[in-house]
């Protein structure tokens, strides 16, 4: 088809073209789809369509129009636009999907994590976790919805964290269904914890009952192994008691992930993070020479798994420290391993001062932030006092 | 761990999806979907989930690239049916049906597309 006959298509015939156009004919009609996405009177759909085809065909040449439509006022086209250019553009992308997760449309934020994860896994899981890190209702239930882009197996930690913590129905319902729905052998563990931790008893009992569900599903499919079910429920009972143990100051759990964060997470998720520290704190000046000089001081403390620093990390990491100072909504510890204090807040609910106040924890805690004055600031994922014995 | 039945009946796509529904299932259920546009234009897909035991994450955010090929790419009608009360919200959640309509049977769902 030349682009003539295109041009003089009406918009719905053109959008039928255009789903099932190959790469070789869509080369003769650029000019035709530039115009479409150039002229403010061309029909949403159609302009969605056009986009939709030079993706599926790989065909770079209306990346740098696209990008002016990221912000859209029409989110379909914005959401288009952005699956369009961040995937043939991705330092572009990177350099504004800090941006796209703030937006209010559901559309915008899901085409961002979801270009997020063709790019990087990594950094689709650590978007995911800033949106839980805000503590926003409608961010938490934003980042329960792009779990779906994502493996349940690397989201279903998050969604544990998350369930154990919410005091919000909305948000525990949804994680519940997403346990519903993706049955897995590793989820019986992370229900079985979700159950013990509830205060709410009908939380507690939908737990139980997904969990029971699961297993009746991994049983049908036979993915139980010769394990009976009842022998399940014993052993998730005995290592949830084990796990509740307390540990004696300055060890770490067996079994439990202890350091995590290696030289090459930071340099992997950097140049995202960088993007992203930027777009929220809008401390461009200061932000970019504090993270290289903090690089390069703590390169080889980082670089050295058994001795951590406070270092700009984006992977949860345990750690023993001292509670100096307890409020609601947030604690100020001092770190076992290097004496450094980071200020941390909730994953969601507050902290209970009188359990936590002058005492060693051990704590599992994901940085999320560099302050102006370049204090670090942490999430807390999981908690825990440390008793003496 | 899962079966798609293929039927075309008066340029309307009916997959019925047996099993367990994960990435393989999405995968084969999207280009099934995408062939048989390529072959002629269609009044509609219906994806019927009545035989489907589970329909997890990966296999919905497949469903819902089907659903956009069906409704923006080749400017047709998308309806699910046969899905229990579990799977609507799961359904909901997600914003799929916000790309395909929802029915109860698949006579229900025809109806709607010969309308």
């Amino acid at each position: 088809m030349d682009v003539d006959s295109f041009n003089h298509l009406p918009a719905d015939e053109k959008i039928c073209q255009l789903g099932l156009i190959s790469k070789s004919s869509l080369e003769h009609i650029l000019v035709g789809l530039l115009s479409i996405v150039q002229s403010p009177a061309s029909p949403p759909d159609l302009v969605v369509a056009t986009y939709r085809a030079l993706l599926r065909n790989q065909n770079p040449s209306l990346v740098d129009l696209a990008r002016k439509h990221f912000n859209h006022a029409d989110s379909r086209i914005a959401a288009a636009a952005i699956e369009y250019a961040g995937k043939l553009s991705p330092e572009w992308f990177v350099r504004v999907s800090g941006k796209l997760l703030q937006k209010r449309s559901r559309a915008v934020y899901r085409a961002a994590v979801k270009t997020l994860n063709r790019l990087s896994p990594d950094a689709a899981i650590s978007a995911i976790r800033a949106m839980i890190a805000s503590n926003q209702t409608k961010q938490l239930g934003n980042a329960i919805n792009c779990m779906i882009f994502l493996d349940f197996s690397v989201v279903r930690e998050i969604a544990t964290e998350l369930a154990v913590n919410t005091r919000d129905d909305e948000i525990f319902g949804a994680i519940m269904l997403l346990f519903q729905n993706n049955p897995e052998l590793e989820n019986l563990k992370c229900l079985f914890r979700i159950e013990k931790n509830q205060k709410n008893p009908a939380w507690s009992d939908l737990a139980r009952h997904i969990r029971h569900e699961n297993t009746s599903v991994l049983n049908e499919r036979d993915l139980l192994g010769r394990t009976d079910p009842a022998a399940i429920e014993t052993n998730l009972a005995r290592d949830y008691t084990i796990s509740q143990q307390p540990l004696a100051a300055g060890t770490s759990q067996k079994g439990q992930r202890t350091i995590l964060c290696q030289f090459t997470d930071l340099l992997r998720n950097l140049k995202f993070l960088i993007e992203f520290y930027l777009a929220e704190n809008r401390a461009l000046a200061l932000a970019i020479p504090l993270l290289a000089v903090l690089i390069f001081f703590l390169y080889p403390v980082v670089s050295e798994p058994t001795r951590m620093g406070t270092a700009v990390i984006y992977s949860p990491r345990a750690e023993i420290a001292h509670v100096k100072e307890c409020r609601q909504d947030y604690a100020i510890i001092e770190l076992r391993s290097d004496s450094s204090r980071i200020k941390i807040r909730p994953l969601s609910g507050q902290f209970i001062c009188e359990n936590l106040a002058n005492q060693n924890v051990e704590v599992e805690l994901v940085l999320y932030r560099i302050s102006r004055k370049g204090d670090a600031m942490a999430v807390c994922t999981r908690i825990k006092r440390i008793l003496q014995s | 761990m899962f079966k798609i039945d293929t039927q075309l009946d008066d340029k309307i796509l009916v997959l019925s999806v047996q099993g367990y529904c994960e990435s393989a299932a999405g995968k084969e259920i999207y280009e099934i979907t995408k062939k048989a546009f390529t072959v002629q234009k269609l009044t509609g897909v219906i994806f019927d989930f009545s035989a489907c035991k589970v329909i997890n994450s990966s296999c919905i955010a497949l469903l819902m690239e089907t659903a956009e090929l069906v409704t923006c790419d080749f400017r047709s009608d998308a309806v699910v049916c046969g899905l229990d009360q579990t799977k609507i919200s799961f359904f909901k959640m997600f914003g799929m049906l916000d790309l395909a309509e929802l029915k109860d049977d698949i006579e229900s769902a025809k109806k709607y597309l010969a309308d």
